[in-house]
């Protein structure tokens, strides 16, 4: 194992509950709870990225054990290594020894999002005007939509917040494993008005369970909003 | 219905006696109709009249109070309910379109209030306001709502927590009847039942209670409580003021606040007695010198005595606040204690008095992510206006002369000095706390109101006991959920809780066996039932347990050592169910104290816990210090008012 990394908690529910773990061969596992795509994720670094986290990873275990008090209500950080460990606040800057290893792995929680093992993701259509939770990966997951909501958010230039819709929504079965084409179209009625210069912001809250392990998550589709 | 947000009159049969000798039954049945109406359910703004034209499209406050009216009156539209928000938006329409048409008779309704259907409007809630109330006749063993509404009365008019408000005529509430019917209604022999003369006596003495019908069929439940009562500012530990002298403050507001103090004390000792020490009126400059010393040096002389030390210290400060002035600082360290668990916070502001307005500054430190990182983009201007929005609607007024009135002015800036709250601003979508802020995020109006809320000195008003929640804002824990779940009791409720305790399950185990027991629940007498059946239980010993490191999605868990129960549920289920690895409260320790605790629906409570028809965000009692600090000034007696 070269680093191991959770980040859990936060004043907003659902929690942030967020896992990555790189081996020595440069295969990884990684959990997501608040993301574009939630569930498991697997795959292997390029040989380039393994060589540069092994090295930051090394530098940060010279650096020794780093403990820091999170922010109020903000979720914490830990990174283990062999030999020392690293807590913090999120989003939390840190320089020295463990700098580096830090952005690093930060900025991989959110790129691996793209090789999903059984995620599920959100997908819109029809100008926004659908919603729909798709299936990703080749191992299925079991979700449970029984208290799942949604949100619409659609914002401005200038980060204006021109309108905010929420409902909950009941599909049919709640209880489901996602495999293969799985889709699950949302009620979507928000009513909101997109055009130029505005951007829509979606978010789902539901359940997803792996070896009996339950997990509240949110999926988002939060592309981004011009200054 | 226009009346007084502050009821100032006599409360007491004693009072009301010596009133009705000195002034007649006139003045009483005056007296008694204003104490009649509930205080709570009086709309936050009651300038009948007065209120502008609003439609479509309009926002804020005055949109607030038509909602809130609009619910008040089932009979115009009875399937909606419209949410607080002062957003005059679609549904806000119809129930305005629904009102104008089956209550005021307009043939074709045009959805806009104005100088007609505000006060139609008006008319309606008071005739709703006055509609009977039905009382029964309340016996021991009782349990009901209605007995709640007793509870709350009992404790109003005791002036403390007396009583739980748990819905249940038990052998306390026996005691408290007979107590009241002997010293507030004279009666030699009291019987202990809640009859037509008890009610009466408690409606006079305790006005408001009860739950009254509104649209949708949903019911309000109106506070019990002096109007404007409770005080959320946090007590400070130790003195507001920083030290200010040689090694310490030398320039600033804190040191002219000083001088004017050290003025005023010179201006009360008069001219002889400056000539004869040496001394002038001091400058006040704001920057600590050898003058202001000698004078700080007399003072302390003078007052007490003090240690002449020249410095103004904590003893020096809390002789100078005699004095008044026109500036000052204020750093308050507190401590506040949230579902059981307990808080430090500091807050730090300066303020300036002027004829028109007070004026509060308080500081933020916008940083980048990380000091390498460039600022991101970020509509800071329009955060610190959420601010503006929230906490500028309000006043002091002189209550001697109400046509006397200092606006008070909250005055959010960016700064880069020490004292300023430094917040992260954060690039892209995310989740705002009291330390980052997301530029693209849905929910930071309210975050940023409620963290600013704290900025001044405000406690949490979510997650309080009875007797916190009665402290911070002035009314009884209200009656709320007086049923729990089908055939559980709440003895075995209280039983399943201490098993959930002693077990410690694991935060990710979902839900929780804690969750389990309280599912049905909310927030109210039923609830505290199950507080007080806990009290009951022995104490029994909760083992430690070992840290386990999250493995996400299995959060992990925090190790906590072993203890003993104390018969606090709330602070027990804090100490006993653990916290994800890490330390981050999980939500199921919150969903559970959430209902076996209260919370405001202001903006220190935090609306989306807890919808409250009578709280808007900010409310006139979190603004009582500025007032406090006005009147310290001008003299007499100043009153927070919504402007």
């Amino acid at each position: 194992m070269i680093v191991r990394y959770a980040r859990v908690g936060g004043r907003v529910q659902p929690p942030d509950n967020e896992g990555l773990q790189v081996e020595d061969d440069g295969s990884f596992s990684m959990w997501r709870s608040i993301a574009p795509a939630v569930g498991r994720f697997s795959g292997k670094l390029p040989p380039t990225e393994l060589s540069q986290l092994r090295l930051e990873a090394q530098k940060a275990a010279g650096g020794g054990d780093l403990s820091r008090q999170p922010t109020m209500n903000g979720s914490a950080e830990r990174f283990s290594l062999d030999g020392a460990t690293a807590t913090m606040g999120s989003n939390d800057d840190v320089d020295g020894a463990w700098g580096a290893l830090i952005s690093h792995v930060r900025r991989l929680l959110g790129e691996l999002v793209s090789m999903p093992e059984a995620a599920v993701g959100l997908e819109l259509g029809d100008g926004a005007r659908s919603a729909s939770l798709v299936h990703m990966g080749a191992k299925p997951i079991a979700v449970d939509m029984s208290k799942l909501s949604i949100r619409a958010v659609l914002w401005g230039a200038g980060f204006t917040k021109l309108g905010d819709w929420s409902a909950p929504v009941k599909p049919e079965p709640a209880q489901a494993e996602a495999a293969g084409s799985w889709n699950v179209p949302l009620l979507f009625d928000h009513g909101l008005k997109t055009g130029k210069n505005k951007v829509l912001h979606v978010y789902v809250t539901f359940a997803l369970s792996e070896n009996g392990q339950k997990a509240e998550v949110r999926v988002e589709h939060t592309p981004p909003v011009p200054a | 219905m226009a009346a007084p947000t502050t009821a100032l009159a006599p409360r007491s049969q004693a009072d009301i006696l010596f009133l009705q000798s000195a002034a007649g039954n006139a003045a009483v049945n005056t007296l008694l109709e204003v104490q009649r109406q509930p205080p709570a359910a009086r709309p936050r703004s009651t300038t009948t009249g007065s209120q502008p034209l609003v439609k479509r499209g309009s926002r804020g406050p005055v949109v607030e109070e038509l909602q809130t009216k609009l619910n008040l009156v089932p009979s115009a539209a009875p399937d909606l309910f419209l949410p607080v928000d002062g957003k005059f938006d679609a549904p806000t329409e119809t129930a305005v379109n629904a009102f104008q048409k089956n209550v005021m008779g307009m043939a074709i309704p045009d959805g806009k209030v104005g100088k007609n259907t505000w006060p139609a409007i008006d008319k309606a809630v008071s005739a709703a306001e006055s509609a009977p109330h039905p009382h029964p006749v309340l016996n021991l063993n009782d349990s009901s709502p209605a007995v709640g509404e007793a509870q709350e009365k009992l404790n109003a008019t005791a002036g403390t927590a007396l009583l739980s408000v748990d819905a249940v005529f038990g052998a306390p509430m026996l005691a408290a009847v007979k107590d009241f019917q002997h010293t507030k209604m004279a009666i030699p022999a009291p019987s202990g039942v809640v009859d037509v003369p008890t009610w009466t006596a408690l409606d006079n003495a305790a006005p408001g209670g009860g739950t009254r019908t509104a649209r949708g069929g949903k019911g309000i439940e109106e506070h019990v409580g002096p109007a404007g009562g409770g005080d959320p500012l946090a007590t400070a530990i130790g003195s507001i003021h920083p030290v200010v002298g040689p090694g310490n403050v030398l320039k600033g507001i804190a040191v002219r606040e000083a001088q004017q103090k050290l003025n005023g004390f010179l201006a009360a000792k008069g001219a002889a007695f400056m000539k004869a020490n040496g001394v002038a009126r001091l400058s006040e400059d704001g920057a600590f010198g050898p003058k202001t010393q000698a004078v700080l040096v007399l003072f302390q002389s003078q007052s007490g005595p003090l240690p002449p030390t020249g410095l103004a210290d904590a003893a020096t400060w809390t002789k100078l606040d005699a004095f008044s002035s026109t500036v000052g600082t204020e750093s308050r360290k507190w401590q506040e204690t949230v579902g059981g668990h307990t808080y430090g916070l500091t807050s730090v502001y300066s303020w300036a008095l002027t004829a028109k307005a007070i004026t509060i500054t308080v500081g933020f430190n916008f940083v980048p992510p990380t000091p390498a990182a460039p600022m991101p983009a970020a509509p800071l201007a329009s955060w610190l206006s959420f601010i503006k929005t929230t906490w500028n609607q309000f006043k002091a007024v002189d209550k001697a002369d109400p046509k006397k009135s200092v606006d008070i002015v909250f005055n959010p800036i960016q700064s880069t000095d020490p004292s300023a709250r430094t917040v992260k601003v954060m690039p892209g979508s995310g989740r705002s706390d009291a330390g980052q802020f997301f530029v693209v995020d849905p929910d930071i109006a309210g975050t940023v109101s409620h963290e600013f809320g704290h900025m001044i000195g405000l406690k949490d008003e979510y997650q309080q006991t009875a007797a916190d929640i009665r402290a911070s804002t002035g009314y009884e824990a209200p009656v709320g959920q007086t049923t729990g779940p089908a055939g559980v009791s709440p003895a075995q409720l209280a039983q399943q809780l201490q098993n959930a305790i002693v077990a410690r399950a694991a935060p990710s185990v979902t839900p929780s066996p804690a969750v389990q027991a309280v599912a049905g629940m909310g927030q109210g007498a039923f609830a505290q039932r199950v507080i007080s059946a806990y009290k009951t239980l022995p104490s029994v010993p909760v083992p430690a347990v070992p840290g386990v490191a999250a493995a996400p999605p299995s959060l992990g868990v925090q190790a906590s050592a072993a203890f003993a129960t104390t018969g606090d549920l709330v602070k027990d289920l804090d100490k006993g169910l653990t916290n994800f690895d890490l330390g981050s409260i999980p939500s199921d320790k919150y969903k559970v104290i959430e209902v076996l605790s209260y919370d405001s629906g202001s903006v220190m409570g935090d609306p989306s816990r807890q919808v409250d028809q009578h709280e808007h965000g900010a409310e006139p009692r979190h603004l009582r210090e500025f007032s406090q600090i006005v009147a310290h000034a001008r003299g007499g007696a100043w009153l927070p008012q919504q402007r």
